[in-house]
């Protein structure tokens, strides 16, 4: 049965398996760079949209797997399979450690706890110079000879984000992910039936650091480098960005915001010296007129609603308690 | 729970789809000229810290471009064809810089890429120029790996680099009575290697050398009081800084409180205009500047003809950042006329060996054939007040040629080889 | 090491420490009242710190200047940002903590931009007035007159806002609409408008508090970025809306740093972050703060 999701779907795949022939090769770069973004940006959306908790410290996980993938190819030359492997991996790991203390808050000391972790962890892949090469980054990383070249390279990307696309709709929508959703709507009633509201939300973090985790490996191995500022607080809020104005109720939300902040990004730098004043001045406007992002609001006027100014029932938690 | 993402994938797919068709697609609709101009695109850090060094290599980068567009463009085999420049701010961030070479390259269709101030940048443009066959001119980063053991056949660069500092700094400072040093440098790939190579070069000139402390402030600190105290009760005779930029403002202005001008010799690396100038009547006299142009000096006829050039188009007195902008422009004209045409690899082979006229600070620099630097070399002044300028100058000003102070070429194939 | 060495070290780290606690009060009190956290809180230090060259440059580097520049620039700054406060902020008190995190955000990089659109890109610095260019003797050894300036300038305004806080009724009806809104609003206190002084007062501190650093040394418009992020450590260590928290804490960083660099001279700033990490773990909510309910 072809439903319109299905529909639209076989469309988007069928549009980018297409793109490399007819795009120019600067494209095919751009569209693998915001594939991974868009990866980085679901991950966030699973703790920040269906979990409610403001994380600020996301990018804490993609310069883990970064750097995971870009040691184990570099300094105990791994094959690639491996280290590929181990980054997500290794991500989760910091996740299940950082949720475990955050997890318990929520509101404006969620989003303090895990931005202090994620500097810490900034600060360290920042000053271990003789560990991580500090803010020299490591440079140099071997790719291995099937994925060389822009073309394979972006078909590797998309298959992976469509298989982490299929995963994360697996778990979202499944009695786990409807958990989540509960917990956010309305965190005490779920403790009075008896699930164990803590549990879910570490597990949810750490899934969430997982797929992080692989969108920071996959960008290493785009640009063969990886630098400590893959963890500085700035790209953590850059992704919340993403996700608010993509819009975090809807499933693409976060794949369009970060397409479209991306590519804002290069070209605007490319126009004015002074992109960070445009950027800024498009998150004000964002935040007072459309709260639930582009998806949010495309949605709302497709429907004849009449805009919804409070988030598409958001979290239930007053302004930062 | 239906999720209701048909609509929105439709719609938001377009608004992706819009984007990309709309946005780019060169809008650089060039007129069938019968020449079409060279591209030459720069990747440079224009923000945060470095924004005034960055702009001020490319405006004396200009200076010599527009000299050269105004007589009708640069000679090649097909005739004359002027230049254009591409720009692009990378914020200090490489895999943004890397980004930009791929624009610039891929999409921008440049010639060659010129820039390059920050060391990191350049490692890892570098790295992409040396994969994809893309020359890249380096007319300010100064890490020496970058052309040591990292070099290769892509990379040239026309500034002195931080092994040449280090050795320029030691054979002047070899012949000097102090033997007891302490060090202030900034806590990054720049301020580690300077002080590397200045403490390779002293143990091998100065017998006695002894490093008594070292302080590591991170760019960009608001406060340097610990390190100075730190630095005072290590009681050094002489004191070593590449500190540069507002860090090396905040050292100087702090540190005059504390008295440590009294108490030891300061040598300061890159202390010329562009620490002077901003410091105006709050710099300190007798403090040892080295700088590759040291504004007064020298006081040649081509000097002042730079001068009055670059303050018609800026409205600013250069700095010797203009003058490395300059120099890597003279480079490039030259190795295009000699090589006839902007093709990779001829222009590649006309610019090894290839030898210009300067200003400052000696007659002319030449590229080395083995690792594609530039014999660059620095002086060295004496911070003095002066009667007619709102700044402090350099007197007994001393240079130092760049030649003597450069690795030799056998060591560096040693290391790349190695380094394999 | 000799006992004068440390305790010329250590006042390196009471200025050091009045600095951060300079740019950490205001994000403190704004904190611990309108609960939210200001990432623009930087950009007000960094345009407080322009602000204040433009003015001591224009008043010739005088010392009446630099005292007429302590009154006004501040002041200026703070009234600009709390005109964007009542324009802008105000519409998110209500609202989920994550869209005014973003909203600050936004006016932190506009902040940043704006200062290189209107004073250039080049690195400045103010001149520092006539009256400072001595210094004091302690043990012996020259210590810069304006740190002592500065570290009581800190404690002054300390206590001023202390007294502010402790001791009007300004400070109570604050005090209330911290603890609770709505009770407050129901109170017939004006909240929105004891929520904009709390902001302008912590506006305030922060723009001066770039205006005394102003004349220390060499600014770039980035400045902003650093400083936020060590306000928001010294802020989280302190425990939010606790003012001697802040000091004590500011204190503590300031020191850390100043004896770190003599153990361990390049992981100095790292100490900092590791004080940081051992109270997010054992009292999240800082040292001074009010436990949250940990479920």
């Amino acid at each position: 049965m072809l439903t319109k999701t299905k529909f639209w779907s076989l469309i988007a795949l069928g549009f980018f398996a297409l793109f490399p022939i007819w795009a120019p090769v600067m494209w095919n770069h751009l569209a693998t760079e915001i594939f991974i973004i868009a990866l980085f940006a679901m991950s966030l959306n699973m703790i920040l949209g269906r979990g409610g908790l403001p994380s600020f410290g996301h990018a804490c996980f993609y310069c883990v797997g970064g750097y995971t993938v870009a040691m184990l190819m570099m300094k105990l030359r791994l094959p690639f399979g491996i280290a590929m492997i181990a980054a997500p991996i290794m991500a989760a790991i910091f996740a299940a450690i950082i949720g475990y203390f955050s997890v318990r808050l929520t509101g404006i000391h969620f989003a303090i706890l895990t931005l202090g972790f994620s500097q810490l962890v900034w600060a360290v892949a920042h000053k271990w110079y003789g560990f991580t090469k500090g803010d020299d980054g490591i440079t140099g990383i071997p790719v291995p000879q099937a994925l060389q070249g822009i073309i394979p390279y972006y078909y590797f990307v998309l298959a992976i984000l469509i298989a982490c696309l299929a995963l994360i709709w697996i778990i979202q929508n499944s009695p786990f992910g409807s958990t989540i959703v509960a917990i956010r709507e309305n965190r005490e009633r779920v403790t009075f039936s008896g699930l164990k509201v803590w549990h879910h939300l570490w597990l949810n973090f750490t899934i969430g650091g997982f797929f992080a985790g692989l969108a920071g490996s996959l960008l290493v191995l785009l640009n063969r480098a990886v630098f400590p500022d893959f963890g500085y607080w700035t790209k953590s809020a850059g992704v919340v960005l993403m996700c608010i104005f993509g819009g975090v109720g809807v499933f693409i939300g976060p794949i369009i915001g970060a397409a479209i902040i991306t590519l804002l990004e290069h070209y605007i730098a490319i126009y004015t010296f002074y992109w960070q004043f445009a950027l800024g001045c498009l998150i004000i406007v964002l935040v007072i007129f459309l709260p639930g992002g582009i998806c949010g609001y495309i949605e709302n006027k497709l429907r004849g609603e009449k805009k919804i100014t409070e988030e598409i029932s958001y979290a239930s938690q007053s302004g930062g308690s | 729970m239906k999720i209701k993402i048909s609509l929105a994938g439709l719609m938001g797919s377009a608004i992706v789809l819009a984007l990309l068709l709309a946005i780019p697609g060169d809008v650089l609709a060039q007129k069938a000229k019968a020449l079409p101009p060279i591209k030459i695109g720069i990747p440079q850090s224009l923000s945060g810290m470095v924004s005034d060094y960055a702009l001020e290599d490319l405006e004396g980068f200009r200076v010599k471009i527009d000299e050269v567009n105004e007589k009708g463009g640069v000679r090649t085999k097909e005739g004359k064809r002027k230049i254009e420049l591409l720009v692009r701010d990378d914020m200090l961030k490489p895999d943004v810089a890397v980004k930009n070479a791929k624009e610039l390259i891929l999409e921008r269709k440049c010639d060659f890429l010129v820039g390059m101030i920050s060391s990191g940048v350049l490692l890892a443009v570098s790295e992409w120029c040396r994969e994809n066959k893309v020359l890249l001119w380096a007319w300010d980063a100064r890490t020496h790996h970058a052309t040591q053991g990292r070099g290769h056949r892509y990379l040239f660069r026309s500034a002195g680099d931080t092994w040449m500092n280090g050795h320029a700094a030691a054979s002047f400072w070899k012949d000097q009575p102090y033997t007891k040093w302490g060090f202030i440098n900034q806590d990054y790939a720049y301020g580690r290697s300077q002080y590397e190579t200045f403490t390779i070069a002293m143990k091998k000139m100065k017998p006695g050398f002894t490093i008594v402390t070292e302080q590591w402030p991170k760019l960009g600190s608001t406060d340097f009081t610990p390190f100075i105290t730190a630095l005072m009760a290590a009681a050094p005779e002489a004191l070593y800084t590449t500190l540069w930029g507002t860090d090396a403002m905040t050292f100087i202005k702090q540190a005059k409180g504390y008295g440590l001008f009294d108490k030891m010799k300061v040598c300061g690396l890159f202390w010329g205009m562009p620490l002077l100038r901003p410091m105006g009547a709050e710099m300190v006299e007798g403090v040892y500047c080295m700088t590759e142009w040291p504004f007064v000096y020298p006081g040649s006829r081509e000097n002042k003809a730079f001068m009055d050039a670059y303050r018609n188009r800026t409205g600013q007195f250069p700095s010797d950042y203009s003058v490395l902008g300059y120099n890597a422009a003279t480079f490039v004209v030259a190795g295009i006329e000699k090589a006839g045409t902007v093709n990779t690899e001829p222009l590649i082979d006309a610019l090894e060996g290839i030898s210009i006229k300067t200003i400052a600070p000696a007659k002319t620099i030449t590229i080395r054939k083995c690792d594609h630097q530039a014999d660059y070399g620095i002086c060295m002044g004496k911070s003095k007040k002066s009667p007619e300028w709102p700044w402090f100058i350099l007197e007994d000003v001393v240079v130092i040629p760049g030649g003597p102070t450069m690795r030799p070429c056998e060591e560096i194939m040693a290391e790349r080889a190695k380094a394999k | 090491m000799s006992s004068e060495v440390l305790f010329f070290q250590f006042l390196s780290g009471l200025t050091t420490g009045m600095i951060y606690f300079l740019i950490a009060a205001g994000l403190t009190l704004i904190l611990g009242v309108l609960k939210i956290m200001n990432f623009a809180q930087g950009g007000i230090y960094m345009l407080g710190a322009y602000t204040a060259y433009t003015f001591m440059k224009q008043f010739g580097g005088t010392n009446l200047g630099f005292w007429l520049t302590l009154i006004i620039a501040p002041t200026a700054v703070a009234v600009f940002f709390t005109l964007l406060e009542v324009l802008l902020m105000r519409l998110f008190y209500e609202k989920v903590a994550l869209y005014m995190l973003l909203l600050t955000y936004g006016i932190l990089i506009v902040a940043y931009d704006l200062a290189r659109m209107i004073w250039g890109w080049i690195i400045k610095t103010a001149p520092m007035p006539p009256m400072f260019h001595r210094s004091v003797e302690i043990f012996g050894r020259p210590f810069p007159l304006y740190n002592v300036f500065l570290i009581i300038m800190g404690f002054f305004l300390f206590f001023l806002i202390w007294f502010l806080i402790r001791r009007t009724t300004w400070g109570k009806m604050m005090r209330a609409a911290a603890d609770d809104r709505e009770m407050t609003a129901s109170l017939g206190l004006n909240v929105p408008l004891i929520f904009s002084s709390v902001f302008a007062l912590g506006a305030w501190i922060a723009a001066m508090g770039g205006a005394l650093v102003a004349p220390m040394g060499g600014m770039a418009a980035d400045m902003g970025i650093d400083a936020g992020i060590i306000a928001f450590i010294v802020v989280v260590i302190a425990g939010l809306g606790s003012l001697p928290g802040a000091l004590l804490a500011a204190f503590i960083c300031g020191e850390v740093m100043a004896f770190g660099i003599l153990i361990l001279p390049e992981l100095a700033i790292a100490f900092i972050y590791l004080v940081l990490v051992v109270v997010l773990i054992l009292r999240p909510w800082g040292i001074f703060g009010k436990p949250v309910i940990i479920k």
